[in-house]
C-alpha cells in the first residue's frame, strides 16, 4: 500500500514560542502537515536558550528546541516592518492554519487582530492559545505552565498523602495545551473543508488543563467531598501504589481493581482472599506485604512475574531507562535524525504508529532562519524583492 | 480534497456525521471518545448486558450510592454518547458488531492484542467488512489506545493510569527523591493517551475525507506520558542524563515550586531575574530583592535552599488571593493552587462561563469542567453519560432489525 502523509497539503503559520505553541506544531507536522515557524531574531523562540544543549551552547543546538521543532521550516521576520508584515500576510493566505500563543495584545499590536486575519483568509483555522483568554478578568496576566497546574486544580491532587500539593515532574499544562491545540485545529479543519468557512478557535491553557480534572469538580459538588492528595493511592482501588523493589531507586508499580486480580495476586503476599470492603479496611496491611514483596525483587522481573499472572504491574522507568527499552526501540519510538549544527542524535516519538502513513521524521528542526528565502520564494517573491527586503530589515 | 461548501450534518458542529463505534474499557479509550463526542462525533458505547462498562463499578458514586448509573468517572469520561448493550462472547452479537463496523467511520478501543484475541475481536475482518462506496478503499478506521501499543515485547502487557505514569516516566519525575515517585493527580497519563490518540484519529479522518485510504491507528499510553515530560528524554537521549525527581521544584528555574501561604498554597515560577526580585517585592523583603545572586538562572538554582527559606517565610501568612492578584501586578507568573472549590469561584473560568451544570435522570443536576476550547466563541452542546442499554432498540431500528427479531435477541440474552 502506498503510504501518505495524513496531513499531506496542509500548510501551518506557527506564529508561536517556548512550549505549547510549538508541540501543537510539532504534532501536525509529525502527522505530514508543512509547518513553518516564525521567529523574530531580535526575540527568538525562547527554547532556543534552553538545555541541553550536548556538545556545546548556541541558539541552533538547544535540544529541546530541536525536538519541538522537527518537521518544520523556520523563517524569521521583523514584524515592525511594512515588508515583513506583507510576508506574513501572504503567508496567511497561503494557510489552512495559524497557530498562536502570545498574550491577546501581541498580534493585534502587530496589524494582525482577528478581524483582519479573518479578512485575509476566510477559511483559515486561526487558533490562538492565550494562557487564560482573550477577554476576562486575568486576561493580561502572566502564566507559565507551573502557574496553570496550580489554577486549574490539577496541582491540588498531587502529592503523599495528607501532605502539601507538590508540582509534578514536568510543565504539564504546557504540553497538554499543545495537544488539546492540535485537536482543535483538527477538528476545525474538518468543519473548514465541508463548510468552507474558517473558525476562530479559543484555547485558553488554563482551560485545556482545567478540563484535565477529571471528576474533581463533579465529587465536589454532588458529595462535597473535595479529591485531595492520595499519594499513589486510588479513591477506590486497593492496593494501588509504588513500593520499593531491590537496586538503588528502583519501585515497583501494581494495581489490583477487583476480587479476581486479588485472588491472583494474594497468595503471593500471603494474604487471604479478601473483598473490595475488606481491603479497603485493611490497606495498610496490603501495603505493608507489598512493600516486603517488592523489596527483595528486581523490579522488572517483578512486573513480568506478574503480568504473567494478567495482573497490573510495571517498573517505574526513568527517561534515562526509556532512551535504552527494547520494548521502544522495538517499537521505533525512539528515531534518529540527522541536525546540519546538532548532528544525528536520536529523538523520541510521536507517540503513534499509523498503518498506511508515513510518519517518520522527514527533516530536523529549522536552524534561526534558515528557510526564510525558501519559504519568500514560495509565496511568490523573486531575487530582487528578497534583497530589498533585506535591505529594509524585514527578514530578521 | 474536496473544498465545496457544504453543509455539515447534524447540529454543525465540526464532527457532526462522523460514526464512532467505542468498545473502550479503560479511561484513555473513555476519554477519547468523549472528546470526539464533544466535538460533535456520533459515539455509541458498546457494553455487555447485564454489568455494563466496568467504570459504572468504580467508585467514588453520587451520594455514595454504589448503583451503576452513579459512578462519577462513567458520569464523566462517558458523556457525550449512546449506550449499546451487546454480548460479543456471543456469535450473534459479533454479528451485530460487524453490522454497526460496516456502517462506522472510527472503531475506538483500548484492548491489549492478546486481549482482543481472547475476546473473539477480529478487528482487521471487522475493517475488511466495511468498503466505503465506489471506491472499495477500507472506510473504516481502527483505533487501538492501549497501555503499551500494539507492536513490542510488551504489548500485552496491561494496566491504567499508574501504569502508564510509571512505565512512561512522568512517576518517576515526580516526588521527592527520597521517597516513592509520584503519580500525578487525576488519571493524567489516560488523559495524555486520549488527547494524543484523538489528534491521530482526526488527521486519519482528514486524510481518508480527503481520499486516502482508512488506516489504522496505534497509539500507546507509555509512549503519551513520554512525550510530555518536558525536556527529561532531551536530556537522556542528547547528554545521557537523568533528570531527577526535585520535590516539586523546576529542575531549571528558581522559584519554581509551590509554596504554602495562610489559607492554601500558590505556585511561583520564574524565569528571569526582574520576576525573581519581585517576588521579595512581593514579601515585602527589599533587601532580598536586591540580593545579587538573583541576577544568574544558574546562581539562583545554586543558592535555592537559602532564597527558598526566606521566600517561605515571607509568603506563609498571607492570602493566596492577595498574593496572586499583587504577584501578578509585579509581573510574577504566580498562579493560586485551586482546589475544585475555588476552581468554581475562579474570575476567569466564571467569566468565560466554562463550567457545565449537566442533569442526568439517576444522578440529577451536578457541575463538571467544560470544554476546552471555543470555537467561534460556541459553546459546545452537552449529553450526560447514557444509562446502560439506553439507546439498543434505537440503534437495531437503525440497522432495520425487527421487534420480533429484537425480541428474540433480547430474550437470548444477546442485546440488554
Amino acid at each position: 500500500m502506498k503510504r501518505v502523509r495524513l496531513l499531506s497539503g496542509v500548510r501551518v503559520t506557527d506564529f508561536s514560542t517556548a512550549y505549547a505553541g510549538p508541540y501543537a506544531g510539532k504534532l501536525l507536522g509529525d502527522l505530514g502537515a508543512s509547518v513553518i515557524h516564525v521567529e523574530t531574531a531580535a526575540r527568538m523562540d525562547i527554547m532556543r536558550n534552553y538545555p541541553p544543549y550536548g556538545a556545546a551552547e548556541g541558539p541552533d543546538r538547544s535540544g529541546s528546541f530541536a525536538s519541538l521543532n522537527r518537521n518544520k521550516r523556520g523563517i524569521t521576520l521583523n514584524l515592525k516592518t511594512a515588508g515583513a508584515r506583507g510576508v506574513m500576510e501572504r503567508l496567511l493566505r497561503s494557510s489552512e492554519v495559524l497557530i498562536e500563543n502570545y498574550t491577546p495584545r501581541v498580534l493585534p499590536s502587530l496589524g494582525f487582530d482577528r478581524e483582519r486575519v479573518r479578512a485575509l483568509n476566510p477559511q483559515l483555522v486561526y487558533c490562538a492559545m492565550p494562557g487564560f483568554g482573550t477577554r476576562g478578568p486575568y486576561r493580561d496576566y502572566r502564566s507559565y505552565g507551573p502557574t496553570l497546574e496550580g489554577q486549574s486544580g490539577i496541582a491540588f491532587m498531587t502529592g503523599y498523602e495528607d501532605e502539601p500539593p507538590l508540582r509534578m515532574g514536568c510543565s504539564y499544562p504546557d504540553m497538554v495545551g499543545g495537544v488539546t491545540a492540535a485537536l482543535a485545529v483538527l477538528a476545525a479543519l474538518r468543519r473548514a473543508r465541508l463548510t468552507g468557512q474558517g473558525a476562530f478557535v479559543e484555547l485558553p491553557q488554563q482551560q485545556a488543563a482545567a478540563a484535565l480534572t477529571g471528576i474533581a469538580v463533579t465529587a465536589w459538588t454532588v458529595n462535597r467531598r473535595l479529591m485531595g492528595r492520595l499519594g499513589n493511592g486510588h479513591p477506590w482501588w486497593v492496593p494501588h501504589g509504588i513500593y520499593r523493589a531491590a537496586g538503588e531507586d528502583r519501585w515497583l508499580a501494581v494495581v489490583v481493581r477487583d476480587d479476581t486480580a486479588w485472588a491472583l495476586l494474594a497468595p503471593l503476599l500471603g494474604l487471604p482472599a479478601m473483598t473490595h470492603a475488606e481491603r479497603r479496611a485493611r490497606r495498610g496491611e496490603i501495603d505493608a506485604a507489598l512493600g516486603r514483596f517488592a523489596a527483595s525483587r528486581d523490579a522488572d522481573a517483578a512486573a513480568q512475574e506478574l503480568q504473567a499472572l494478567g495482573l497490573e504491574a510495571q517498573a517505574v522507568r526513568t527517561a534515562l531507562d526509556l532512551a535504552a527499552d527494547p520494548h521502544l526501540a522495538a517499537r521505533g519510538f525512539i528515531e534518529t535524525i540527522d541536525h546540519p549544527t546538532i548532528g544525528a542524535r536520536p529523538y523520541a516519538g510521536p507517540p503513534w504508529r499509523i498503518t498506511g502513513a508515513e510518519t517518520e521524521p522527514h527533516r530536523p528542526a529549522p536552524r534561526l532562519g534558515e528557510h526564510t528565502e525558501e519559504v519568500l520564494a514560495e509565496l511568490g517573491y523573486d531575487g530582487a524583492a528578497i534583497v530589498a527586503l533585506r535591505a529594509e530589515g524585514a527578514l530578521r | 480534497m474536496s473544498r465545496r461548501p457544504t453543509n455539515l450534518a447534524g447540529d454543525g458542529r465540526p464532527l457532526a456525521g462522523l460514526r464512532v463505534l467505542d468498545l473502550s474499557r479503560e479511561l484513555r479509550g473513555a476519554f477519547c471518545g468523549r472528546l470526539l463526542g464533544e466535538l460533535g462525533a456520533e459515539v455509541l458505547l458498546v457494553e455487555p448486558p447485564g454489568c455494563g462498562n466496568p467504570w459504572r463499578h468504580v467508585g467514588p458514586f453520587a451520594g455514595d450510592d454504589e448503583h451503576p448509573e452513579k459512578s462519577l468517572f462513567f458520569l464523566y469520561y462517558y458523556a457525550h454518547r449512546r449506550s449499546m448493550a451487546l454480548d460479543l462472547a456471543t456469535p450473534r452479537g459479533r454479528q451485530i458488531l460487524e453490522r454497526l463496523a460496516a456502517r462506522a467511520d472510527v472503531l475506538l478501543h483500548d484492548l491489549a492484542p492478546a486481549q482482543a484475541a481472547a475476546a473473539g475481536l477480529d478487528l482487521e475482518a471487522l475493517a475488511r467488512a466495511s468498503p466505503g462506496g465506489p471506491s472499495r478503499l477500507p472506510r473504516l478506521i481502527v483505533a487501538a489506545v492501549t497501555a503499551f501499543g500494539e507492536t513490542g515485547p510488551d504489548r500485552d502487557r496491561v494496566g491504567g493510569d499508574l501504569i502508564a505514569n510509571a512505565a512512561g516516566g512522568l512517576a518517576a519525575l515526580t516526588g521527592d527523591p527520597a521517597r516513592a515517585p509520584l503519580r500525578p493527580g487525576g488519571d493524567q497519563g489516560e488523559h495524555v493517551a486520549a488527547l494524543h490518540a484523538a489528534v491521530a484519529v482526526l488527521a486519519a479522518v482528514l486524510a481518508r475525507e480527503a481520499g486516502a485510504p482508512a488506516a489504522r491507528v496505534d497509539v500507546s499510553a507509555q509512549e503519551a506520558v513520554a512525550s510530555v515530560l518536558e525536556n527529561a528524554m532531551e536530556f537522556a537521549l542528547m547528554d545521557g542524563r537523568a533528570v531527577a525527581r526535585q520535590n516539586g521544584r523546576h529542575p531549571i528555574s528558581w522559584p519554581g515550586r509551590v509554596f504554602p501561604c495562610r489559607d492554601g498554597s500558590v505556585v511561583i515560577s520564574c524565569g528571569s531575574a526582574a520576576q525573581a526580585r519581585a517576588c521579595f517585592t512581593l514579601v515585602d523583603d527589599p533587601m532580598m530583592a536586591a540580593d545579587p545572586v538573583l541576577e544568574d538562572r544558574d546562581v539562583r538554582r545554586a543558592h535555592a535552599d537559602r532564597l527558598e527559606a526566606r521566600l517561605i517565610q515571607g509568603l506563609r501568612d498571607r492570602d493566596a488571593d492577595d498574593l496572586f492578584h499583587r504577584g501578578q501586578a509585579l509581573g510574577i507568573p504566580i498562579g493560586v493552587v485551586h482546589s475544585a472549590e475555588s476552581l468554581l469561584l475562579d474570575a476567569q473560568l466564571q467569566s468565560a462561563d466554562f463550567f457545565r451544570t449537566p442533569s442526568h435522570p439517576d444522578v440529577g443536576p451536578y457541575v463538571e469542567p467544560g470544554a476546552p476550547f471555543r470555537l467561534d466563541s460556541a459553546p459546545p452542546a452537552h449529553t450526560p453519560a447514557p444509562r446502560l442499554g439506553a439507546d439498543t432498540a434505537a440503534v437495531l431500528d437503525e440497522l432495520q432489525i425487527d421487534a420480533a427479531a429484537q425480541q428474540d435477541l433480547r430474550r437470548a440474552g444477546v442485546i440488554g
